[in-house]
């Protein structure tokens, strides 16, 4: 019998054993072939037309991807190994010399491997048809997806895995050169030190946690973290990591150490058992189960985020592009020509049309608190309109009208993309206009946090006393702009084509240089954007959400059933002294659900202190969103339980 | 005397239809209260087997058992369970103990199964180690003890909830002839201020001769029965090894 015949009977004798390992394989090449295809989609390109932001995120998302399944092909590995000690001792044992078993494991691994990697490319290109249509029906776009065969992303996911494969498969053989016989039979059998919990250390668990909660949540108003945001969001993340690791690796001691002085809860059974066997595995348990929190914080943060912009992108889109349409009145017959559409239009009759004029002047801001957005971008210039006008779009708008504004003062109005913004910033600063040479000092008295443009960069506006406004009027052209808003604006598609075919056909070709006012803005086409820009966004962060969920509920899966199969001959032990199988199937559900639980809580408890500080920075309410995702993400870890607890009932009895 | 367990026509098959292969073959047992009984028999002839359906842990093919009066052979899992919790206390030779719990811990394990208050747990434990003299290890774990105290530790845990019937399945089997010795002084200070019921199979006469009473099985069936009596335990080990011998096949078991 030669090497391959005991390889391939090895094999075929022990495929369910194997069956674990292959699958992790296989999902992992399915995944990332799913990935590299979505990436080279002739379809999905074409759909995006020349706006070719698809390219960046996706290969980006797909480095990220590479370095994790890598990191989970190699834990499935070791994992698959460690259960096989045994077995490789017994080849040793019956002579077989460590070259031979080097050289079979290498051989089986190799195998395994090209079967994985056969079966997964077969899937994703089923996979990646209908991750593709899921894909555009999130950006909002209506195409059906034809099955297509492209061989780049077969070469590259081949190349990628062969190599991840060859580099396991050596790992493996490595194995049996590096350990002694006594040490593969023992694998199973080694018996961890009980560690002592330090108090000290955590206190030290508490307390970083505590001061990056503590900065995160006070990131909002802190001058540090304006200056230096990227210095302390990592140093940040370096406390919430360390700290979690004390935490899993002290704090759960301390607190078994601590409910052992309380007796007569300590001396339940179920908690004589759970905590004790909790405290065994301190030490493999903490950087394991640091590791699945931080990876679960990660996908949550990940998710979150992605999901929130998507969300709120399309739920405040209006307050950033508050008109229908808005383009600049530069002639009577293209003012008519673009009346005769929109009164046309039977889908989006008109529900107010307004035209208002405004300045762009110079002035400086030097005494100002906040510089606001736009006064660079458009050369130290303020927007500035009469009070009147202001309410005359605010009765239109339904906003709330200002009823007076004395001489001399002014109410900022501007709102930023991103960023928060204060109702009293810059109260009882001034602003100097620059009047005929002249500086005429302007008095901020307040803010109204809205726009009144639909541009895509807009000027900070001055609200003036109509007085004031009349004043500096004189030597500036005003600017004429007109503003409209149509009903169903959502679905305003094709009014929008019609429009802007119009204005584009007129103005522009006229145009020496090209400022923002000058050009044609519309609702639906930002809409479009946004929900194509976020979709990607949500498209891809989801992706690898539920990657990162896959591989962090694979690695408890394992951990829980190497543990249970540690732990058989214990449970065994608790059945003959009379815990019925009820009880001991209780037991195991404990232990596990601690294992999922702890990373689980630590993991939501550190996105939701991130999310609520980028909350706050930026300005944006998270709430909804992320609860949703915590929701959601917090069912399929559950269904990850149930699948693991399962198993592992199934492994003690049988 | 009160009898604590009575097992008639127990059989025992193992196999399916086709490849049947009896282990235990209509075996009788009776043990009263307060007894030190020994089941001795060469390997393969159903010792454990035995035990294990004694101890509610396999089941027999036929047969019934009682144990204080209760027949446990139609028993349900869940009750079954609750019984052997309450009613019986278990020694193994590879000792059993949960490594994650202290020797303290794993002695009162079967009290905090039964939900008893923390004063009575304690004064238990401090009662049972001082018997088996295992005070000074209590807050140890199993890994820093030798084996002997690991066994007397599986004797303590075994005793602690005062069962009506002690199983030991080869309890000097993995320990030196010093503890060996220690272990089953134990058992007869057990036995005899406690009146402590145990049944003890061993391959060993040695240990066999601390018994009041040794039954012998050969090839699943019951083979004799030997009883101390007055005699010194030296000529009880006589016959015990005699015994042995006579049933051929056990020779090479004793030193």
């Amino acid at each position: 019998m030669s090497l391959y015949d005991v390889v391939l009977k090895n094999l075929k004798h022990n495929f369910g054993r194997y069956f674990i390992y292959i699958a992790s394989l296989t999902f992992s090449v399915l995944i990332y072939f799913t990935f590299v295809s979505l990436q080279y989609n002739d379809q999905i390109a074409d759909a995006f037309g020349r706006e070719d932001k698809i390219g960046p995120v996706l290969t980006g998302a797909s480095i990220l991807l590479l370095v994790f399944i890598a990191i989970f092909v190699w834990y499935s590995n070791t994992f698959f190994i460690r259960n096989r000690k045994q077995e490789i001792g017994i080849y040793a044992l019956v002579g077989a010399t460590k070259t031979e078993i080097g050289r079979m494991l290498f051989y089986e691994n190799m195998v395994l491997s090209l079967l994985s990697l056969g079966v997964g490319i077969g899937l994703g290109q089923v996979f990646s048809v209908f991750f593709s249509m899921m894909l555009l029906k999130i950006m909002g776009i209506n195409l059906v997806v034809h099955f297509t065969v492209n061989v780049i992303p077969i070469v590259q996911t081949v190349i990628v895995f062969l190599l991840m494969m060859l580099l396991t498969s050596f790992q493996g053989s490595r194995i049996i050169h590096r350990f002694q016989l006594i040490d593969l039979f023992q694998a199973k059998n080694k018996v961890q030190s009980v560690v002592k919990p330090s108090s000290i250390i955590a206190l030290l668990a508490f307390g970083l946690l505590g001061i990056s909660y503590w900065s995160l949540l006070h990131a909002y108003d802190s001058k540090s973290w304006d200056t230096h945001f990227g210095r302390n969001f990592s140093g940040v993340i370096i406390l919430l990591v360390a700290g979690s690791y004390m935490l899993f690796h002290s704090a759960s001691g301390l607190f078994v150490h601590i409910l052992q002085n309380k007796k007569g809860a300590y001396y339940k059974w179920k908690n004589l058992i759970t905590f004790t066997q909790l405290k065994s595995r301190l030490k493999s348990n903490a950087i394991i189960l640091t590791v699945i929190s931080v990876l679960n914080g990660v996908t949550l943060v990940a998710f979150g985020f992605a999901y929130t912009m998507y969300y709120n992108t399309l739920q405040t889109l209006e307050d950033h592009v508050p008109f229908s349409y808005q383009f600049e009145v530069t002639g009577e017959q293209l003012n008519e020509e673009m009346s005769a559409v929109l009164t046309n239009s039977k889908n989006n009759s008109i529900l107010f049309d307004e035209t208002f004029e405004y300045l762009m002047i110079s002035g400086k801001a030097d005494d100002l608190e906040t510089i606001p957005g736009g006064y660079y971008y458009f050369e130290q210039q303020f927007a500035a309109i009469p009070l009147a006008t202001y309410n005359r779009l605010a009765d239109q708008m339904d906003r709330q009208a200002i009823s007076t504004l004395a001489e001399g003062k002014t109410i900022m109005l501007g709102r930023n993309f991103i960023g928060s913004q204060k109702e009293d910033g810059n109260v009882g600063r001034t602003i100097s206009l620059a009047m005929n040479g002249i500086e005429k000092p302007i008095h901020v008295v307040g803010n109204k946090i809205e726009s009144i443009f639909n541009y895509g960069v807009q000027p900070s506006v001055l609200i003036l006393n109509d007085e004031d406004y009349k004043q500096i009027q004189e030597g500036i052209t005003p600017i004429l702009t007109r503003i409209v808003k149509v009903a169903d604006q959502e679905n305003s598609g094709p009014l929008t084509e019609q429009l802007r075919t119009i204005y584009e056909g007129s103005v522009l070709p006229e145009l020496d240089r090209y400022e923002p006012h000058m050009d044609f803005y519309s609702f639906s086409e930002n809409n479009e954007k946004a929900q194509s820009i976020y979709g990607l966004l949500i498209f891809v962060f989801g992706f690898l959400g539920l990657v990162f969920l896959t591989a962090t509920g694979s690695i408890i899966y394992f951990k829980m059933l190497t543990e249970t199969t540690e732990d058989r001959k214990r449970y065994q032990t608790l059945r003959n002294l009379g815990l019925s199988q009820r009880k001991v199937k209780k037991l195991i559900a404990r232990q596990t659900i601690i294992q999922f639980l702890l990373p689980l809580i630590v993991g939501i408890g550190h996105s939701s202190i991130i999310l609520s500080a980028l909350s706050h920075v930026m300005d944006i309410n998270f709430v909804t969103p992320v609860i949703i995702c915590t929701i959601v993400y917090s069912l399929l870890y559950g269904g990850y339980y149930r699948i693991t607890l399962a198993t592992a009932i199934k492994l003690v009895n049988s | 005397m009160d009898v604590v367990l009575q097992a008639r026509g127990i059989e025992k098959v193992y196999g399916t239809k086709t490849n049947l292969f009896p282990v235990l073959n209509e075996v009788d047992l009776t043990i009263h209260k307060g007894e030190f009984v020994g089941i001795m028999g060469p390997s393969g002839a159903g010792k454990t087997t035995l035990l294990n359906i004694l101890a509610t842990i396999d089941k027999p093919t036929l047969g019934s058992i009682q144990i204080n009066g209760k027949d446990i052979t139609g028993l349900r899992d869940e009750p079954l369970s609750e019984f052997r919790r309450t009613n019986l206390g278990f020694i193994f030779q590879d000792y059993n103990l949960l490594d994650s719990l202290t020797i303290r811990e794993n002695i009162l394990l079967p009290l905090a199964f039964a939900n008893q208050a923390v004063a009575t747990i304690d004064s238990k434990v401090e009662e049972v180690a001082s018997v088996l003299g295992i005070q000074g290890i209590l807050e140890k774990y199993p890994y820093q003890t030798s084996g002997g105290q690991k066994q007397r530790t599986a004797a303590a845990r075994a005793i602690i909830h005062n069962p009506s019937l002690v199983l030991a399945d080869e309890p000097t089997g993995a320990l030196d002839s010093k503890s060996s010795m220690d272990l089953l002084n134990a058992f007869n200070v057990l036995n005899r201020d406690f009146q402590t019921t145990i049944l003890m199979v061993t391959h060993d006469a040695f240990a066999a001769s601390y018994c009041d009473r040794v039954i012998f099985i050969k090839d699943g069936s019951l083979f004799t029965e030997l009883v101390k009596g007055d005699k010194e335990r030296k000529r009880f080990f006589d016959q015990l090894v005699t015994t042995l011998s006579s049933m051929g096949g056990g020779n090479h078991e004793f030193v």
